[in-house]
C-alpha cells in the first residue's frame, strides 16, 4: 500500500439483474458499490439491498492501484466525473441470449420467434393456440444448447401440450440434461405428450411462405420424412459473451476467455478467480449457468472477498520480492511480465512498487529484470528454494558414473510433488537427480540452467506445470520458450541440446515423472528411449 | 470465549475446502472422516493431459491439500464416525468414534515404516495416499488387515518408530459440542449389480472408469487387466448409472461426460494410434470450454448414438460389442480390447440416516438438501447434494463456508 491505508469496499460491476444479487451477498461483508453499465429498469432488478450504493448508469473510465487501493474512474449520466477508491472489484455481467432467426434465415412474426421474445410475450404468442394447432420448438443446430435454456424449453413445451393441448414437438441435437431435475422434466413432458425428435446426422428444414411455414424433416429413427407446418415456431437462442466484457478485462487487466466470455483459460481461475488478486468474476459472463449455480458464486464471492479482508489484519509472511532501487533502471519489464499485475508504477514514486497482497511469489519479475534489481526476502521460514544460484553450488552427486546425473528444476506446484511422490513410493529413477525446487518454471532464468550444466551434471531437466494449469498463468510458456532458446544458443555453440530437457508433469503423476527422467537418462547415454520403455513422454513431452 | 466449533463431516474436497475457508474467516472447525486419508475420492483422480491442461481439476485438489499440509490450519480427526449427534438449545453435542485401529496423525511422521511392514507380508491392511500433499500419507483399512485375521498383533503397529499406530479393544470416543455442522459427505460411484449386461465382473477387461482412473494414476497408463497390455481398441459406454428410472437413477451425472472425452484424448495423445469409440445417448456440457474438448474428440474419435446392447468375451480377452449403427441402419458386432464403463454418482446409502439426525431433506434423486432456512446450524455442500465437478464442489464449499460463518455472526 503507498499510503497504508487499505480500502476495504466492493466494487460490483454488472449489466443485468445477477449483479444486484451480488451485490446484495456482499453487503453483508462490507461497503459496496454497484456500478450498472446499462440503464435497466430496477423494477426488473431484484430489490437493490441496503448498504449498496448504486450508480447507474454509468461508465467506467479508467482503473489502477491494487487489492486494497483499487483506484476506479466514472463518468455518470450527468457528464460529471468521479473517482473513487476500492478494496476489491467483482465483475458480475451476464452473457445474453441472442436470437438465432437469421441462421435459419428466417423473420420474426406472428407466428415465428425466438425462447427470449417467447418467454417475453407469452400470453400474446400462446393466446391463439389451441387443440389441432401445432407447435415446434427447435433446439441446437446452429450454435450450443445449454441446460439452462433446455430447461426453458421443457418447461414451455409442457405449458403449451397442457394448456393449449396443441401437437408439440422438439426437434433438437442432444438433450443437455446436466441439471437437478431436468431429466425427469423430459419425462414428465412426455408423459404429457410433448414429442421429442433427437438428430444426428441431418438438420430439419425451415421454409417460410406468405400463408404458412413448414418444417421439413428427416425422422431418422423411423427412416422417413416428415412435413409439420406449425402454427407456432420457436428457436433457441444462442448464448453470447456480455457485450461490455472485453473492455472491461482490458480496463481491470484481467485475461479473456475463449469466444470473449470472462474469465482466463487456466485452472487456477477456476472457480471464479481472475489473474489480479481481488478481482473475481461470477455468473454467465462466464458462460452460461444454472440461476442456482450462479447465486452459488454470488456467496462464494462474499466468502473470499471476507477472507481477504481478514487477510488485510495479517502480516505478509513467507518469500516475497524485494526491488532494490539503487539497480533499478526503470525500464518496467517487470511491470510487464508480471501475470498478476501485481506490480505498480505511481506518480512521484521512484521505482516500480510490488504489492504484498497482490503478489503471489512466483518469481517471474526476479526472472525477468535484466539489472538482477529483484530479489526475493526468505520469511521467517528460511525458505532459500528461490536462491537458485546458491541451490546449484549445492548440487550434489556421487562420484559414480553408471547412472547419469541430472540437476532437475521442479516447479514446486506440479514437479517437485510429482518427484517427492515417487520418492516416497519407492520409483526407481535410473538417473542420479539433484532436485532444486523452483516457484515456477518461469523463474528458471537461462543463466541457471547454463550453471547447472556447468556444474558437471550430465543433464539438466526443466520441468514445469502444463500450459494452461500454470498457476502464474503464462510461466510455463515463458520457460517453455526460454528452453528452446538457450537449446538453440547451445547449437550454435557446439553444443549438444539433447543434455536439456523442457517437460511438464502433474503434481501426482509419480509415473510420468519417473518416465521423463529414465527417458532422458537413456538419451543421455546414447540409447533410443522409446524402445524401452513404453509410450512417448508420457503426460508431458519436450520443448520442440 | 469458548470456541464455538464446527463440526466438517466429510474430509473430501469439499469438507476440507469448506474447513480451510472457515479456519482463514477465524472460525473453528472440526473436520471428522470416516477414512483412514483426508482428500477423499478427489485425491486419487489421475491427470488427463496432453501437451496442455483438460482441465480434469486435479492439481486444484493438489493445491488445497498443499496448503493443508503445510499451514495445519484446522484440527481434524481421520479413522472417525459419528455415533450419537444431539440437539440441545443452540448447540450440538456429537458423539465421535475413532479406530479401534488407527494411526495418530499427530505423532505420524509419514515415514511409511508401517506401510512396508504391512507390504512385507503381502498384505493392504496400510494404505497410502495417492498424493503426496496428503497427510497423513498412510492409514489403516482394517478390513485388510491379514494380521488380525489371523489372530496376531499387527506388524505394522511394532515398526512404527514414532509409536503413532494404536490398536485398542474399543474405539476411543470424545464429545464435541458444536455451534454448527457442515455436511459434505460426497458420493458414492455406482457400481453395476452382479448380473449385467456390460460383462463387468465376469469379462476382465471390462472395468469401471475409477479403475482406469486408479489404474493411471497408480502406474501412468490404462492397460488391459488381463495381460498388462496397452489396448488398441477402446469403448467408452457412457451412462452407466445415470439416466436410468429403471435403477432409480432418473439424473444425469453430469462429470461423466467430461471425464470421458478428457481421457480419450489422454489416452490418444500418448497412444496415437489407439482406436477410441463412444457409446453415448446425449454429450453434456461440462465445465467452461467444453465445445473445443467436444470437437476435438470429434476428430480424432468415433461417437456412437445410443448404448450398446450386448457384451460377450472373444479370444485374447477380446470383448464383442453390439450395437444398432445408425449409418448402417441395422445392429452391427464390433470387437474391442478394453471396455470402459463410465459409472455415475450415486447418493451415500447413509443419506437417509443422516436427514433423520440432522434435519435435513433429501431430494428426488436420494442426495441430501437443506430442509430450513438459509440461515441454518446445518449446511450442505458438495456431492452430497447432487453430481457436481471439482471445480463446483469448491465454489460449493465457498459458499458453505459464507452461510456458516454468517450463521455464526448472527447467533
Amino acid at each position: 500500500m503507498t499510503d497504508g491505508r487499505v480500502n476495504r469496499s466492493v466494487l460490483v460491476v454488472g449489466n443485468g439483474p445477477y449483479c444486484f444479487k451480488v451485490a446484495g451477498e456482499l453487503a453483508s461483508v462490507d461497503s459496496v458499490s454497484l456500478a450498472v453499465l446499462r440503464e435497466a429498469r430496477l423494477d426488473e432488478m431484484e430489490q437493490k439491498p441496503n448498504l449498496v450504493e448504486l450508480l447507474m448508469p454509468v461508465e467506467l473510465l479508467g482503473f489502477s492501484g491494487q487489492p486494497g487501493e483499487f483506484r476506479a474512474v466514472f463518468r455518470q449520466t450527468n457528464g460529471s466525473h468521479a473517482e473513487r477508491t476500492y478494496g476489491f472489484v467483482v465483475v458480475a455481467l451476464e452473457s445474453e441470449w441472442i436470437s438465432t432467426l437469421n441462421k435459419w434465415s428466417v423473420v420474426e412474426d406472428s407466428r415465428i420467434t425466438s425462447l427470449s421474445k417467447l418467454e417475453k410475450y407469452v400470453n400474446e404468442y400462446l393466446g391463439n393456440i389451441g387443440p389441432g394447432d401445432k407447435v415446434v420448438f427447435i433446439s441446437g443446430f446452429k450454435q450450443d444448447s445449454y441446460p439452462v435454456s433446455q430447461e426453458k424449453i421443457v418447461n414451455f413445451a409442457a405449458a403449451v401440450r397442457e394448456k393449449t393441448g396443441a401437437a408439440t414437438y422438439v426437434l433438437m441435437e442432444q438433450f443437455k440434461v446436466a441439471q437437478e431435475g431436468l431429466e425427469r422434466a423430459f419425462r414428465l413432458a412426455r408423459e404429457l405428450g410433448v414429442v421429442f425428435v433427437k438428430f444426428s446426422q441431418t438438420i430439419p428444414e425451415v421454409r417460410v411462405g406468405p400463408k404458412e411455414c413448414t418444417v421439413q424433416y428427416m425422422d431418422e429413427a423411423m427412416g422417413q420424412a416428415v412435413n409439420i407446418s406449425p402454427q407456432l415456431l420457436i428457436f433457441e437462442d444462442e448464448a453470447c459473451p456480455p457485450p461490455e466484457g472485453r473492455y472491461i478485462s482490458d480496463l481491470l487487466g484481467i485475461n479473456l476467455g475463449n469466444q470473449g466470455f470472462l474469465q482466463g483459460d487456466f485452472l487456477f481461475n477456476l472457480p471464479i478467480y481472475t489473474n489480479r488478486t481481488g478481482i473475481f468474476v461470477v455468473g454467465s459472463g462466464k458462460g452460461p449457468i444454472s440461476e442456482r449455480e450462479a447465486e452459488r458464486e454470488a456467496e462464494a464471492v462474499a466468502e473470499e472477498v471476507a477472507k481477504l479482508v481478514c487477510s488485510f489484519d495479517k502480516e505478509v509472511v513467507g518469500p516475497f520480492p524485494t526491488l532494490n532501487e539503487n539497480e533499478c533502471i526503470h525500464c518496467l519489464t517487470c511491470y510487464r511480465s508480471c501475470p498478476h499485475k501485481a506490480i505498480s508504477l505511481y506518480p512521484g514514486q521512484r521505482s516500480p512498487q510490488i504489492s504484498p497482497v497482490a503478489c503471489r511469489g512466483c518469481g517471474i519479475c526476479v526472472e525477468s529484470c535484466p539489472r538482477r534489481a529483484i530479489d526475493f526476502e526468505h520469511g521467517e521460514s528460511g525458505i532459500s528454494y528461490y536462491d537458485i544460484d546458491k541451490e546449484i553450488d549445492h548440487i550434489v552427486y556421487e562420484d559414480s558414473r553408471d547412472v547419469p546425473r541430472i540437476a532437475v528444476f521442479a516447479c514446486v506446484n506440479s514437479a517437485y510433488d510429482a518427484y517427492l511422490l515417487a520418492k516416497s513410493r519407492g520409483d526407481r529413477l535410473q538417473a542420479r537427480c539433484s532436485v532444486l525446487k523452483v516457484p515456477c518454471g518461469g523463474r528458471v532464468e537461462a543463466a541457471a540452467v547454463i550453471k547447472a550444466l556447468g556444474s558437471g551434471v550430465d543433464g539438466v531437466a526443466i520441468l514445469t506445470c502444463h500450459e494452461n494449469s500454470c498457476k502464474s498463468v503464462h510461466g510455463a510458456s515463458r520457460c517453455r520458450k526460454r528452453i528452446a532458446a538457450v537449446k538453440e544458443m547451445m547449437t550454435k555453440c557446439g553444443v549438444k541440446e539433447e543434455a536439456i530437457l523442457f517437460g511438464t508433469v502433474a503434481p501426482g503423476s509419480a509415473p510420468q515423472f519417473v518416465e521423463l527422467i529414465n527417458r532422458f537418462s537413456l538419451r543421455l547415454q546414447g540409447g533410443d528411449g522409446s524402445s524401452i520403455i513404453p509410450g512417448n513422454a508420457g503426460s508431458g513431452g519436450e520443448a520442440r | 470465549m469458548q470456541k464455538e466449533v464446527i463440526i466438517v463431516i466429510g474430509g473430501g474436497i469439499t469438507g476440507l475446502t469448506v474447513a480451510l475457508e472457515l479456519a482463514q474467516l477465524g472460525k473453528h472447525p472440526l473436520v471428522v472422516e470416516r477414512g483412514p486419508l483426508l482428500g477423499g475420492r478427489s485425491a486419487s483422480l489421475p491427470c488427463k493431459a496432453t501437451d496442455r491442461c483438460l482441465k480434469c481439476n486435479n492439481c486444484l485438489v493438489e493445491d488445497t491439500l498443499r496448503q493443508i499440509k503445510y499451514d495445519s490450519p484446522f484440527e481434524f480427526m481421520t479413522h472417525t464416525t459419528i455415533s450419537d449427534i444431539r440437539r440441545e438449545a443452540e448447540s450440538w453435542y456429537v458423539t465421535l468414534e475413532t479406530g479401534p485401529f488407527f494411526i495418530d496423525w499427530e505423532k505420524c511422521t509419514d515415514c511409511g515404516a508401517c506401510y512396508e511392514a504391512c507390504a512385507r507380508l503381502g498384505a493392504s491392511g496400510v494404505v497410502r495416499g495417492a498424493s503426496i500433499n496428503q497427510h497423513p500419507f498412510f492409514g489403516i483399512d482394517q478390513k485388510a488387515c491379514s494380521c488380525l485375521q489371523k489372530g496376531a498383533d499387527p506388524a505394522c503397529v511394532k515398526e512404527c518408530p514414532e509409536g503413532a499406530i494404536n490398536i485398542l479393544t474399543r474405539p476411543q470416543t470424545r464429545q464435541v459440542k458444536a455451534h454448527g455442522i457442515v455436511v459434505a459427505t460426497g458420493y458414492t460411484p455406482y457400481v453395476p449389480p452382479e448380473k449385467n449386461r456390460f460383462g463387468y465382473g465376469r469379462l476382465p477387461n471390462v472395468i469401471t472408469t475409477q479403475e482406469a482412473d486408479e489404474m493411471l494414476r497408480e502406474s501412468g497408463a490404462v492397460t488391459r487387466p488381463s495381460d498388462g497390455r496397452v489396448p488398441q481398441r477402446v469403448a467408452f459406454v457412457q451412462c452407466v448409472g445415470s439416466r436410468d428410472r429403471r435403477i432409480g437413477r432418473e439424473y444425469c451425472s453430469r462429470i461423466c461426460c467430461g471425464y470421458s472425452l478428457r481421457l480419450a484424448l489422454h489416452m490418444i495423445h500418448k497412444y496415437p494410434d489407439v482406436d477410441i469409440t463412444i457409446f453415448y445417448m446425449d454429450i453434456q456440457n461440462f465445465g467452461k470450454d467444453f465445445e473445443k474438448y467436444y470437437s476435438e474428440v470429434k476428430d480424432k474419435a468415433k461417437l456412437v448414438r445410443g448404448l450398446p446392447g450386448d457384451f460377450y468375451a472373444l479370444d485374447e480377452g477380446k470383448i464383442s460389442v453390439s450395437y444398432f449403427s445408425e449409418e448402417q441402419q441395422k445392429n452391427v458386432a464390433q470387437p474391442f480390447d478394453l471396455v470402459l464403463l463410465t459409472i455415475g454418482l450415486s447418493p451415500q446409502e447413509e443419506n437417509p440416516d443422516l436427514a433423520n439426525m440432522l434435519g435435513l431433506g433429501i431430494n428426488e434423486d436420494g442426495f441430501l438438501r437443506p430442509s430450513q432456512a438459509d440461515a441454518s446450524a446445518v449446511v450442505v455442500a458438495g456431492t452430497a447434494r447432487g453430481p457436481m465437478d471439482v471445480a463446483e464442489c469448491i465454489c460449493d464449499a465457498k459458499s458453505a463456508a459464507f452461510k456458516m460463518a454468517n450463521f455464526l455472526e448472527g447467533s
